[in-house]
């Protein structure tokens, strides 16, 4: 079977690189990107399964990033994991409301959450 | 004393008044001011182009533009020099308006005495130079915060996931006494993310940068909730946990977040003071307000603390253990989450033997509900100078769906349509209030749109929703909709309008006249049926194109259905004759035709004209005939 291919997306460095090792762990194959133009690009070449993305960016921000995928009829149905220290973790998305589209998972996270989530959204 | 000097663009096309305020101007003694007067809107952008003005003076009426669009003209290119407006016009109306566009003032030309004038304009500028500060200061505020969450939180992501990742073992086997420390270290970075979360959380209240997200939801089920949350630590501390929240749904309209937040804290704090007995929460109506308990039989709180035990960073005696310590903030942030809900909260204690915590939350109808909409919405317009309208979708045979389809089926009906109003409305506010079957949605105007495309862009937004649940068009709804300022400016008056505004969809629906044209009888009366069926009743029938034009010379249908191949005149020339006439060139068409040109079908495509093929099927028919009536 295919392993599903993951696209990363945070301006840190680290947390990029300590993502990466968790996905790839648990056998996912991992896109990564530190921006937002970097992710446009990437989505463009490499269609990933599933974009997990930060919202506070310097450029253009996730959110943007995020409007431009859902207009676009080719990667609309990507489903995205809003990575955000933006909110805390009594706001994140409840299990039940994902269907797919647009989760968010506060940071710092817990790893556990984050896994369960992707194979969720990937299962569908 | 030195001479100010104060550059104004004064825009004014009569040149009697232009000279009279000049004169005005030029007559003070301790300001200079530096006057350039233009005759018209275009020459004003040019010389706001070249020059920084402090105030603009503007005449209401001008060559090449009027009134507010004058005001959104120039706001546009300079959206921080004050405009004073000068009219002759006294109606109270037009000053409303100008004044929520933006301008900072307007004066009456005929009352227009010097020292009056030269105040304004020390004033205007005054004026605007706070609001600028103010806008300012929100916006830094608004970076504050989230760049603290950005430079907090990002550090204590890394931390944690790299012990995560080493505690996982994905980076190699650990042994025990690692595995001990690591989890120790887990703990605390937790400890210290809630910690984090309590301060940006008085920090948010502070700034005024928290905005409730209130619902109708059943408190009892936050309630358990949390309680099935704190059971394992109940359990291990051996506390009995106790629920009185009776059997009948308790319902509020609040923050569900916010709420729960605030019985996390509550039960938090009791179990942590808590060392042996129970923990009872209840929850009970008292008249035009629930409320709602956290008791508990642990230390309690010594008297004297009983006044400032809701205040910021205090914290009653040395708490010890891992996870205990908390910030002081708990309580502050639960008392001003019940009071931005217009609640209260207070404490009894009983050193030694027991505390309880009650808090109070109001409780509202959905009529109040809408009232506090629409009074939010004011004030927020008001701020920012915005037009903006109400929008109130009534649904109206509810009962009769509950009968034909169940209750279930027809509150998931509802929740869809609502579902759908709300994605269709992006950059609107929707309100459902499932209990009055309405939903009432908030938006500004586009100034490039206007009032009379947004409102048909939103009914026709409504009925597509309508649509895309399967069971089509089993609601009949009523629209209702006002425009501030234009409508009113106060909440009552706006809130009786939509109420007058509002006509009932199927009242419409008898209302308008469908003609079908087909040289066939057979699919006229195919046609006929159809339009019957979804309630149409006023339909006119042609069988070619010369007798369309016939019966229109005596009315004129709402929408024609036009069929393309006919004898004596076909649908092509009819559709020509009808682009011709001043009274009919507007009418809606949907073309039900075999084969339609190439180059005809792009024609129509631009004009709006719907096109169907033959054989059709009647879903087709329904769904353009309901979307464009």
């Amino acid at each position: 079977m295919d392993k599903k291919k993951i696209l990363i997306v945070d301006d840190e460095q680290q947390i990029v690189q300590l993502i990466t090792t968790r996905l790839k762990y648990k056998g996912y194959e991992v896109i990564q990107a530190y921006n937002g133009n970097e992710c446009l690009q990437k989505v463009k070449n490499v269609k990933p399964d599933l974009i997990i993305l930060d919202i506070m960016m310097p450029g253009i921000d996730g959110n943007v990033v995020a409007d431009k995928l859902k207009h676009d009829p080719a990667t609309a149905n990507i489903p995205i994991i809003f990575l955000t220290c933006l909110i805390k973790k009594e706001e994140e998305t409840e299990s039940q409301n994902i269907v797919g589209g647009n989760i968010f998972i506060a940071k710092p996270f817990n790893s556990e959450k984050l896994i369960e989530v992707i194979e969720q959204l990937l299962a569908k | 004393m030195e001479n100010k000097v104060i550059k104004v663009l004064l825009v004014e096309d009569n040149q009697i008044d232009a000279q009279i305020t000049k004169e005005i101007l030029a007559a003070s003694l301790t300001i200079h001011f530096e006057v350039l007067h233009v005759i018209s809107l275009e020459k004003a952008l040019k010389a706001l182009k070249k020059e920084k003005y402090e105030v603009i003076l503007l005449d209401y009426l001008l060559p090449d533009s009027m009134g507010i669009d004058t005001i959104v003209a120039i706001q546009e290119k300079v959206p921080t020099i004050p405009i004073l407006v000068l009219t002759w016009t006294e109606d109270e109306k037009i000053i409303d308006q100008v004044i929520n566009k933006g301008a900072q003032d307007l004066l009456i030309k005929g009352e227009m005495l010097a020292g009056s004038l030269i105040r304004s304009i020390s004033y205007a500028i005054e004026r605007q130079q706070m609001l600028e500060s103010l806008k300012q200061l929100d916006r830094l505020k608004s970076e504050f915060v989230s760049s603290v969450s950005h430079e907090l939180r990002t550090p204590l992501t890394t931390i944690r996931e790299g012990v995560s990742l080493v505690l996982d073992e994905v980076l190699g086997k650990i042994n025990n006494e690692q595995r001990e420390f690591l989890n120790i270290a887990l703990s605390d970075i937790d400890r210290l993310g809630r910690i984090i979360n309590d301060l940006l959380d008085i920090a948010k209240l502070e700034a005024g940068k928290v905005e409730l997200k209130r619902e109708f939801f059943d408190i009892r089920n936050v309630i358990k909730k949390v309680k099935a949350s704190f059971a394992p630590k109940m359990e291990d501390k051996g506390l009995e946990f106790r629920l009185k929240i009776g059997t009948e749904p308790m319902e509020v309209y609040a923050d569900k977040d916010r709420i729960c937040q605030v019985l996390v804290n509550l039960v938090g704090n009791a179990i942590k003071f808590t060392q042996k007995g129970y923990i009872e929460i209840g929850v009970e109506n008292a008249g035009n307000m629930l409320q709602c308990w956290v008791l508990d039989t642990g230390d309690g709180i010594k008297e004297k603390d009983l006044n400032t035990i809701f205040a910021r960073f205090h914290q009653v005696g040395k708490i010890s253990g891992v996870g205990g310590a908390g910030t002081g903030l708990g309580l502050a942030i639960t008392k001003e989450i019940m009071e931005m809900h217009k609640g209260s909260i207070a404490v009894e204690s009983i050193w030694k033997k027991g505390s309880n915590f009650v808090f109070s939350l109001p409780l509202y109808t959905e009529e109040q509900i809408v009232e506090e909409i629409v009074e939010k919405e004011i004030e927020k317009m008001k701020k920012e100078g915005l037009s903006f309208f109400i929008f109130d979708c009534q649904l109206h045979n509810f009962e009769e769906v509950l009968e034909k389809r169940g209750k279930s089926m027809a509150l998931r009906l509802m929740e869809k349509f609502f579902n759908e109003v709300e994605t269709l409305m992006p950059h609107g506010r929707c309100f459902p209030l499932l209990k009055s079957k309405r939903i009432v949605v908030a938006k500004e105007i586009d100034p490039v749109l206007g009032i009379n495309s947004e409102v048909v862009l939103l009914k026709k937004k409504m009925k597509s929703a309508l649509l895309k649940i399967k069971e089509e068009r089993c609601f009949d709804f009523s629209f209702g909709h006002v425009v501030y300022p234009v409508d009113g400016i106060k909440t009552e008056v706006l809130l009786k309008k939509i109420e007058e505004n509002k006509i009932s969809e199927s009242e419409e629906r008898l209302n308008k006249c469908i003609m079908i044209v087909d040289d066939e009888p057979l699919i006229r009366g195919i046609l006929r049926d159809i339009l019957e069926r979804i309630g149409y009743n006023d339909i006119l029938e042609a069988g070619n194109g010369c007798e369309v034009l016939d019966i229109m010379e005596e009315r004129i249908p709402d929408l024609l259905i036009l069929d393309i191949s006919m004898p004596k005149m076909n649908g092509y020339e009819v559709i020509g004759r009808l682009k011709e006439s001043e009274k009919m060139k507007n009418i809606p068409i949907i073309i039900v035709s075999q084969q339609i040109k190439e180059d005809k079908l792009e024609e129509y495509l631009q004009k709006d004209i719907v096109v169907v093929n033959k054989p059709f099927i009647p879903e087709d028919i329904e769904k353009f005939v309901f979307l464009i009536l």
